[in-house]
């Protein structure tokens, strides 16, 4: 009786033992202390700028706002235009951006089985930015040019996938090479419409365009853009454990039940669907979706269950961070793609020397 | 234990304009290792393709358990046939557990969560194959042997019962290639049905209980090793004359 008694207990320490080394492994909730850090980021970016507001006013203002804490109507007032008005616009672009093109980067990257690729692969970004641009010159109104932005980069990739199927299969090679192809002649257009831009109105315009910049954002615009953006990002968010088995290859995916065909125009459709409409939002801003996956998977692993809503989180602080100094380095603000492409070069370099044992082995 | 098949039936496949398998019959049964021999080129890794369902023969019929494979599912097929590849790198530095945990993928479907249970089966086969001290290692840094057994518990993970593997034995030194037609035999004697391509005919003399070949686009022999592995054969196969296996001529 006492024996089986003690059998019992030991069973259950083992069994305790047990979870407890399964819940270890797993480590900390990442994606939560992530979703936590942002939402401090985003506190931290509505009260940083040329009007000072302290960081505690902001949750009083939230407060004041539902009617729960009282606030003087001047100070009301002032806070709603500075936090409302200028600064969340910008706030939220920073996120559905910064998220974005993470997130459809790392995509991009298991699909293609390639640590290199980023959303400028299949020419969306160039895409985008030769419809961004041909709607500068045609005078068009800020919503065509955006919309136009859109369909281009649309159009960069089937003009990539028809180049990928000329070559009479679409293997990962040759939808690479598609892509060359593809962002090589909408920068020859590009290059066009910059040539007959007017030099003294239309050119200068492009040419911030394309810098990358967050500060035409408006509420308006945010969001209706939201939609497409969050889902596609959660979308992908839980294709993880089917992009992890792409990422083995065609063949393994498919003995592992995974439809390939389906998945992966899904996730090249979605990926170049939320990327593109990030340069409708803010142009050109480089390196977010090249490095963040890294950054991510060397702290986190390679798995996609974990990586992609990590880095859309991660992203979004990347891109909040890098807003932050654009606004504040310098008397007069800096395209955040200028700082983007500054920041990423040398941690796009620190991650290629750290994870080099990693993925350059052969 | 019941029996389970896996047959492909008078198979005819061409690819751009160019037969590469004209009438080919091959089956897999539970508790046996077929041997598929050939030539480079000779269409060996496409019969395999085609058995497991990745490719559509132009005719003839694949079955599992008698059912066209047109009618199974491919989640319901990657619980009953797994592939085993050959070896190759990843991209992305995976750890071993998650490697083997893919193989939980069809059981639980692209959206389903991991439960305990998937979690256990992992273990399980991560302890019966001797790699549970491998878990947390990065699969891309592992040896080509412990790659090739990550693999296989991969495949197991899926408790899939007939195994198809394309050409295991490359990549491997000599040490590793007797444990592993060790661990091939093991697994038949669990009940394990597997097919494995090969250029080497004496692997086959050594593990197979069948040996088949696949020459012009058929296979031109089907039989135990003893009958299969014998001069004319490899004659007819590699244009080359045996003389034995096991020791070196000296003259």
């Amino acid at each position: 009786m006492s024996c089986s008694l003690s059998a019992e207990i030991e069973m259950k320490q083992v069994r305790r033992r047990a979870l407890w080394r399964t819940i270890a492994a797993a480590g900390p909730p990442w994606e939560l202390v992530l979703a936590a850090g942002l939402l401090l980021a985003m506190v931290l970016a509505l009260s940083v700028g040329k009007y000072p507001i302290r960081v505690g006013e902001i949750p009083q203002f939230v407060l004041a706002s539902l009617r729960l804490d009282n606030m003087a109507a001047g100070r009301y007032a002032a806070l709603a235009n500075v936090i409302i008005d200028i600064r969340l616009p910008r706030v939220l672009a920073a996120v559905l951006v910064g998220s974005a093109l993470a997130s459809s980067g790392a995509a991009f990257q298991a699909v293609f089985r390639n640590p290199l690729v980023s959303p400028g692969l299949l020419g969306v970004l160039g895409g985008a930015s030769f419809g961004a641009a041909l709607g500068i010159v045609l005078g068009l109104s800020w919503y065509l040019v955006q919309a136009l932005a859109f369909v281009m980069g649309l159009g960069a990739v089937v003009f990539g996938v028809v180049v990928a199927r000329l070559f009479g299969n679409s293997s990962t090679l040759t939808l690479v090479l598609g892509g060359i192809v593809s962002g090589a002649l909408f920068s020859s257009l590009l290059s066009i419409i910059k040539y007959v831009a007017d030099p003294m109105n239309a050119l200068p315009n492009i040419v911030y365009w394309l810098m990358g910049n967050l500060a035409q954002s408006n509420l308006a615009q945010i969001a209706w853009l939201a939609i497409p953006m969050v889902g596609g990002v959660v979308l992908l968010g839980v294709l993880g454990r089917a992009l992890d088995a792409l990422a083995m290859g065609d063949d393994e995916a498919r003995s592992l039940g995974v439809p390939v065909g389906v998945i992966r125009f899904a996730v090249i459709a979605t990926a170049t669907l939320v990327s593109s409409l990030t340069v409708s939002i803010a142009g050109m801003i480089g390196w977010i979706g090249l490095i963040v996956p890294h950054v991510v998977r060397l702290g986190l692993g390679a798995s996609n269950t974990r990586l992609m809503p990590s880095a859309a989180l991660f992203g979004a602080m990347f891109l909040l961070g890098a807003d932050y100094l654009a606004r504040t380095l310098v008397d007069t603000e800096i395209p955040v793609g200028i700082v983007t492409e500054l920041l990423g070069i040398p941690i796009f370099l620190v991650v290629l020397n750290r994870s080099n044992r990693g993925w350059n082995e052969h | 234990m019941s029996t389970e098949t896996l047959a492909a039936d008078t198979i005819y496949f061409s690819r751009q304009g160019r037969a590469v398998l004209v009438g080919t019959t091959l089956s897999l049964a539970s508790q046996e290792i077929v041997c598929l021999l050939g030539r480079n080129g000779a269409g060996k890794t496409t019969l395999l393709r085609i058995l497991l369902g990745f490719l559509r023969p132009d005719h003839g019929t694949v079955r599992l358990d008698g059912r066209s494979l047109s009618g199974v599912s491919r989640r319901m097929l990657a619980q009953r046939v797994a592939y085993v590849p050959q070896l190759h790198q990843p991209p992305f530095p995976y750890l071993v557990r998650e490697v083997v945990g893919m193989g939980r993928l069809p059981s639980t479907g692209l959206f389903g969560q991991t439960s305990r249970v998937d979690h256990n089966a992992v273990e399980a086969v991560m302890v019966s194959l001797g790699i549970a001290p491998l878990a947390d290692r990065h699969y891309t840094q592992l040896s080509a042997g412990e790659r090739q057994l990550v693999m296989i518990g991969r495949a197991l993970a899926q408790g899939a019962r007939l195994l198809v593997m394309d050409e295991p034995f490359t990549g491997l030194d000599y040490g590793h290639q007797m444990e592993f037609m060790d661990r091939l035999r093991s697994l038949k004697g669990q009940g394990y049905g597997i097919l494995v391509t090969t250029h080497q005919p004496d692997h086959a003399a050594m593990i197979a209980t069948r040996v088949t070949t696949l020459v012009a686009g058929q296979i031109a022999d089907d039989g135990p090793p003893a009958d299969v592995i014998v001069p004319a054969v490899i004659r007819r196969l590699y244009g080359v004359e045996m003389h034995s296996f096991g020791c070196a001529q000296s003259s």
